[in-house]
């Protein structure tokens, strides 16, 4: 509880708009719920069920790679993409990804 | 220090600009170079908002945002059972009677805020498979404008030819396989 309140206190939530934006693409991105028992973020169906957003691009997707399209996946919030890689990863249908993101290296990144 | 000019002074004044630059300014667009891929299509595509979502969302335009993000985290922290188990029902449970803001901080709203303005949604859906279902049958709320509108928005997410189209339903969508 205290940790919940901490992180909440250490959340601006000034900008609205900011906000909604966030909200509209997924509620985990206030508060993405850990397992009781493991006391990790969860990793389930519920990923992807929770947020209207992710279950158009799943229907999507699934749609796109049966017509061998490649896709590539723009967000300008680095947990939404986290969101997307771990529920891509944990799907089983779930082709060959590489995330490019806050975490990865610069000059990995670049490399020939 | 600004001065309002006429637009064609503006024009004018907008062309010499660029003829002086002219033979310092190299500038490429991508339609200048770019050949090889096909023209680039965009299309904008609404996705409707989950329950859990729409709590959010009032929230953050009510403004009471904080209090509800700390009421979730003292809430978690009462339960004592193991793993949250993907409670299917919940949508269904968040529907009920007491329009689900029972449990949570609750700030003493003086309108409860209602999301079966339809009726039971899981009653619709099984008159709708049974094809029971009488397009002209409505219920009658409150002449309430903020009701109204909200109504015209669950209606026009929930029955778009999008979301129609693509079978998206209340349900939990399995992953394909294969």
């Amino acid at each position: 509880m205290g940790n919940t309140v901490k992180q909440v206190n250490n959340m601006k939530l000034q900008n609205t708009v900011m906000q909604l934006r966030k909200v509209c693409s997924h509620p985990f991105l206030f508060d993405w719920p850990l397992d009781a028992r493991t006391h990790q973020p969860i990793l389930n169906e519920e990923l992807v069920n929770a947020s209207g957003k992710m279950m158009v691009l799943d229907r999507l997707l699934c749609a796109l790679f049966e017509r061998k399209h490649k896709v590539l996946l723009f967000s300008q919030f680095t947990t939404m993409l986290d969101i997307i890689e771990v529920s891509h990863s944990i799907s089983p249908s779930s082709f060959p990804s590489l995330c490019l993101c806050h975490h990865t290296h610069f000059c990995l990144g670049l490399g020939p | 220090m600004q001065t309002h000019l006429s637009s064609s002074r503006t024009s004018q004044l907008i062309n010499t600009l660029h003829a002086i630059l002219k033979p310092f300014l190299l500038r490429r667009l991508k339609v200048d170079i770019e050949t090889s891929l096909p023209p680039k299509k965009e299309y904008v595509l609404y996705a409707p908002l989950t329950v859990r979502q729409r709590e959010v969302y009032d929230r953050v335009v009510t403004g009471g945002l904080r209090e509800y993000l700390m009421g979730k985290g003292s809430d978690k922290a009462k339960k004592e059972n193991g793993v949250e188990a993907m409670d299917v029902d919940a949508p269904r449970k968040l529907r009920s009677a007491d329009g689900g803001k029972g449990g949570r901080k609750g700030k003493g709203k003086k309108k409860r805020k209602r999301y079966d303005v339809d009726g039971d949604d899981d009653e619709y859906f099984d008159r709708l498979e049974k094809e029971m279902v009488d397009g002209s049958q409505r219920r009658h709320e409150e002449d309430d404008v903020e009701e109204i509108g909200r109504e015209y928005q669950y209606k026009a997410t929930r029955e778009s030819p999008f979301v129609k189209y693509i079978g998206l339903s209340r349900k939990v969508i399995p992953v394909p396989h294969g």
